[in-house]
């Protein structure tokens, strides 16, 4: 991704989560870093022209009157050029319930662990993706049909015996280190009853030039 | 170069000492000589610097000030970056028209803090003045930018007709306040007669007065109520006529209930 994408993501992102959130503010993780992107400042004219700007210790705010309130989002943000995205892992679960509950404390034991971040709602994703399609030309990712389990008959399916739900975990950093502390932490969390199996989207090993192995990672001294 | 320029006013004054101009932006270049030999003005006599302070000091964008400075107008005025730290009150008149950098009176302000040059051909248009005692009438008078906080009390007509900006009051303001504001935003902390001519809005918990009073705690150990933090604002929009896009938030002494 660009710069220019990446600063348009970004503002549709803000603009789609943390704008609707209620008492939701957004503040710049990478105040150090010189490369900004300028994502708010295409935010506050959702206010209208109601919209205030503030400059507090030399960074400007915007102050976005919302229905709740006011939405307070800082008008620029640091961007890291070279980090790592869509590290992950799969939880393969006996039944949903069992394996949401292990996807949400590996989420609460990586939440707040630094230079890391879930990108997805709730840190959780439920359709997992592979490479291309089988049966649509042109697509860029489609359902990960080795992992659903509805599709266990139909496909070549990765799923063990015993396997009802696979919810999966992914992360972006600004290392491979941090991915790896992330995702031992996570993995440590989501061992626990109910859960059969952890594993990952390798993709063949072809998406990309960071490799994370799961046996490395949890063998690995901490 | 040193730290910082030490200026320490030699004895009490008779008569009132404009120092304005001298700013830590304008010594940031200058030999110690060169900043004893600043014009300054006594009563209505010209004099150099030196001759009413002792200058330690040279080429810093800090400047500190001492001594007895109850009579010592303009400090800060028209200054545009750097540190200026009065130890002690400043006299009237500090801060005027500046445009950046920040001025630190750990003392009483006069009037007309971050006010506007006489005719109101330039006024505050950026930085931040943070003042530890109360100060005068108009204070944050047609401020465009920046940032005035003081941690007493402000007189009659603070933030008279500002045009944008922040005006923070921890202490009581007095009457008039905000009058003919257009953009500006006043945050009373200490209790405010809301003009007659702003209308009430709504009852709040503002974010940005959470972020303004944690910075303002942690750069400069600004004395302010925890509960502030998690405090309800009334919110007053106002003046009356266009723009009519001021604001005057209202502390109301109750802090948000824990979630």
């Amino acid at each position: 991704m660009d710069t220019d994408s990446l600063g348009k993501r970004l503002t549709e992102r803000i603009g789609q989560t943390v704008l609707t959130c209620p008492t939701a503010s957004c503040f710049d993780g990478l105040p150090d870093l010189p490369d900004r992107l300028p994502a708010a400042r295409a935010l506050r004219t959702f206010g209208d022209r109601f919209q205030i700007s503030k400059v507090v210790n030399g960074e400007r705010y915007w102050r976005v009157p919302v229905m709740e309130g006011e939405c307070l989002l800082q008008e620029s943000f640091g961007m890291q050029k070279k980090g790592v995205g869509g590290g992950n892992f799969l939880i393969l679960g006996e039944d949903v319930d069992s394996a949401l509950a292990a996807a949400e404390a590996a989420v609460e034991a990586i939440d707040g662990m630094p230079g890391v971040i879930m990108p997805f709602p709730g840190g959780v994703v439920r359709s997992g993706s592979k490479v291309g399609a089988r049966g649509y030309k042109g697509m860029i990712a489609s359902t990960n049909d080795a992992y659903c389990p509805t599709l266990r008959p139909l496909t070549t399916s990765a799923l063990p015996a015993g396997v009802n739900a696979v919810l999966e975990i992914v992360l972006d950093g600004l290392s491979p280190d941090v991915i790896r502390a992330a995702m031992r932490a996570g993995i440590d969390a989501a061992c626990r009853s109910g859960v059969r199996a952890i594993s990952a989207g390798n993709y063949g090993g072809k998406l990309g030039p960071h490799h994370f192995h799961l046996r490395e990672i949890m063998g690995a001294p901490v | 170069m040193s730290d910082a320029v030490v200026l320490t006013v030699k004895a009490w004054l008779d008569a009132p000492l404009d120092m304005s101009g001298i700013t830590p932006d304008r010594c940031a270049n200058l030999s110690q000589g060169d900043i004893a030999a600043l014009p300054v003005w006594v009563g209505g006599r010209r004099a150099a610097l030196g001759d009413v302070c002792t200058v330690r000091g040279e080429r810093a964008l800090r400047l500190d000030i001492e001594g007895d400075l109850d009579m010592v107008h303009g400090l800060g005025a028209r200054m545009t970056g750097g540190l200026l730290h009065v130890h002690g009150n400043a006299g009237d008149d500090a801060g005027q028209a500046m445009s950046g950098g920040v001025l630190r009176v750990d003392g009483h302000a006069g009037e007309r803090l971050g006010g506007p040059l006489p005719g109101a051909s330039r006024v505050m248009s950026g930085g931040e003045i943070v003042v530890f005692g109360s100060a005068g009438a108009s204070a944050a008078a047609l401020v465009r930018r920046g940032l005035v906080a003081v941690a007493g009390g402000v007189g009659a007509y603070a933030g008279r007709g500002m045009i944008a900006g922040t005006l923070l009051a921890l202490g009581p303001m007095g009457e008039l306040s905000g009058i003919g504001s257009k953009r500006g935003s006043i945050v009373a902390a200490g209790g405010v007669e809301v003009p007659a001519s702003y209308r009430f809005a709504c009852s709040y918990e503002p974010p940005h007065i959470r972020l303004l009073l944690t910075s303002l705690r942690r750069r400069f150990g600004f004395p302010c109520d925890p509960a502030l933090l998690n405090g309800r604002f009334d919110r007053y929009c106002g003046d009356a006529g266009e723009p009519g896009k001021g604001e005057i938030l209202v502390w109301t002494g109750h802090e948000r209930a824990a979630r």
